[in-house]
């Protein structure tokens, strides 16, 4: 049994273990009713599309509110994120000048401004989208800043002894090189992203998973809430997995020994 | 380790391979690079003005104590950095400092580790003004250097007299008059040390180009070079050449010849170039 299969039965193992174990509590310290549902209402809750009592819609559209507009949230941010860092670079009083606006919006005062997002632009889909931009840019920035930095000298020499040109040292050298800490920050900024349309929803952006989370939480069916955030866990965990799958096949170099 | 030399058959029409270079004048021909005056030490108290001729096609060795300022006098002949004063003059006409017009290879890995061998040297001749993108040109060169079936590898995948073979390589793609090579022995074992000279010598027969190597090491200087300038440093000082006039190639030549040649250089070495100028 190679490596991967022994990890990927042992996962499997450990989750089973866990909803065992959620399904021996709540059948034997029996909480009242709307404390802690059953697994076996929560499969049913995902069996019937995750409606509320009185909606009619089903899971499937609420999952592309969410993920469709993380996704491109994302992809706004990430490209706006990149090309701000890039054009920063080539002028250093300038990044400097951006700098310190940079720091404060790039950790956790940028989940914090979600509501003044919402305050600005609205509770429509627009917002949504720009909040999840709003999260991805900032550590976009400041990763497009590192990576570019991170050739070393011996290397750009090479290109210099090459008579290679700036636009020439950008795309064969720096942004290269830069991927590594492009494709990092670009797989964080996505939990940010999506954590940015969650926060959208819960607050009360309509027409996604959030709200629909949300509205169960607020009629008291834990089951369905579970099962919204049981969607939202494993597709964002698919995501976020494939995001890492393609950030190890465009830098299988990262990491090998360079040697002297 | 791979063999790089394996595919000497392979070698551009007219080329010769390591174990024949009879047809090269001893010490080279006209010169090729001339400087005079050169001051590159960054340090004032290192300051120094340097004078060098180097013959064309001959292997040149500028042999001197670390931080003597070879590195940087490498590095502006390279045209990477430029001289507080001097000029240097190739093929007999002014070249401008700070653009880099000889090939080169440093002392650190400069080899692209998300590309291979062969992405590596076509990279080099697909960028810069004098573009000539050419598969079969790097091809040939990789495979007069026996280096055409790591074509596809990635440098890390190399044993390290490999990969510095294929700087080389790089280094020669674009056709320059002259190579500058810095410290390409550094951090290797006295195996792999071995192996590279073995190649360094016999790439130099099959390419034909005028080689000028700078180490801290005498006895490279007396295993490859046809000459051997010794370099002191504070201030700056280059000796007047010693011609190493042995046969080639020199893997098993006389032990004791190369040893009373290492002890002339190392006089002029603990000496210093000043005396052994008077």
């Amino acid at each position: 049994m190679n490596g991967t299969v022994r990890k990927l039965l042992l996962g499997a193992a450990g989750l089973a273990g866990g909803i065992v174990c959620w399904a021996l509590i709540q059948r034997l310290l029996a909480p009242p009713p709307g404390i802690l549902p059953s697994p076996w209402s929560v499969v049913r809750a995902l069996g019937n599309g995750f409606v509320v009592a009185d909606a009619d819609e089903n899971w499937i559209p609420l999952v592309a509110g969410t993920f469709g507009i993380g996704l491109a949230g994302w992809m706004v941010g990430g490209l706006a994120g990149i090309a701000v860092g890039a054009l920063l670079i080539a002028c250093r009083p300038v990044e400097d000048l951006f700098r310190p606006w940079i720091a404060l919006f790039g950790g956790v005062t940028g989940v914090a401004a979600s509501p003044l997002v919402l305050y600005w632009g609205g509770f429509d889909v627009g917002s949504k989208l720009a909040l999840a931009a709003w999260l991805t840019f900032f550590p976009l920035v400041r990763a497009t800043l590192a990576g570019l930095r991170a050739a070393p000298a011996c290397w750009h020499d090479a290109m210099r002894g090459f008579l290679a040109s700036g636009p020439e040292t950008f795309l064969r050298l720096r942004l290269p090189v830069a991927l590594p800490s492009l494709c990092g920050a670009l797989r964080g900024a996505w939990t940010l992203a999506l954590v940015g349309v969650v926060i959208a929803e819960f607050l009360g952006v309509p027409g996604g998973l959030g709200a629909q989370i949300s509205q169960h939480e607020v009629a008291f069916d834990l089951a369905g809430a579970i099962a919204g955030l049981t969607v939202l866990g494993v597709i964002a965990t698919a995501i976020a997995g494939a995001l890492s799958w393609a950030e190890r096949e465009v830098t299988t170099w990262v990491g090998l020994p360079q040697g002297i | 380790m791979v063999s790089i030399s394996a595919n000497v058959a392979d070698s551009k029409p007219g080329a010769t391979n390591g174990t024949q270079q009879d047809d090269r004048p001893p010490g080279g021909g006209a010169p090729i690079l001339q400087i005079r005056g050169v001051s590159c030490s960054p340090q004032r108290d290192a300051a120094g003005t340097l004078d060098l001729d180097v013959r064309d096609g001959e292997f040149f060795c500028v042999v001197g104590p670390p931080r003597c300022g070879k590195t940087a006098l490498m590095r502006v002949l390279a045209g990477l950095d430029i001289p507080s004063s001097g000029s240097m003059l190739v093929h007999g006409r002014p070249a401008a400092w700070g653009v880099p017009a000889l090939g080169f290879t440093l002392a650190e890995n400069t080899l692209f580790p998300w590309l291979t061998v062969r992405e590596n040297l076509s990279l080099a001749l697909s960028v810069g003004r004098r573009r000539h993108a050419d598969p079969w040109h790097v091809d040939a060169l990789l495979g007069n250097f026996g280096l055409l079936e790591v074509a596809k590898w990635r440098p890390d995948a190399l044993p390290a007299p490999t990969r510095r073979m294929v700087e080389l390589c790089r280094a020669l793609v674009r056709d320059p008059p002259l190579v500058l090579l810095d410290e390409p022995f550094h951090g290797l074992d006295f195996e792999d040390r071995n192996a590279l000279a073995d190649e360094l010598e016999r790439v130099w027969g099959i390419c034909r180009k005028t080689f000028v190597l700078f180490t801290q090491n005498i006895a490279v200087g007396v295993r490859l070079a046809d000459r051997v300038s010794i370099m002191s440093g504070r201030p700056a000082r280059l000796a007047v050449p010693v011609a190493v006039p042995l046969p080639r190639p020199r893997r098993n030549g006389s032990p004791q010849e190369q040893a009373d040649l290492m002890g002339h250089l190392l006089d002029i070495y603990e000496s210093g170039p000043r005396d052994q100028a008077a």
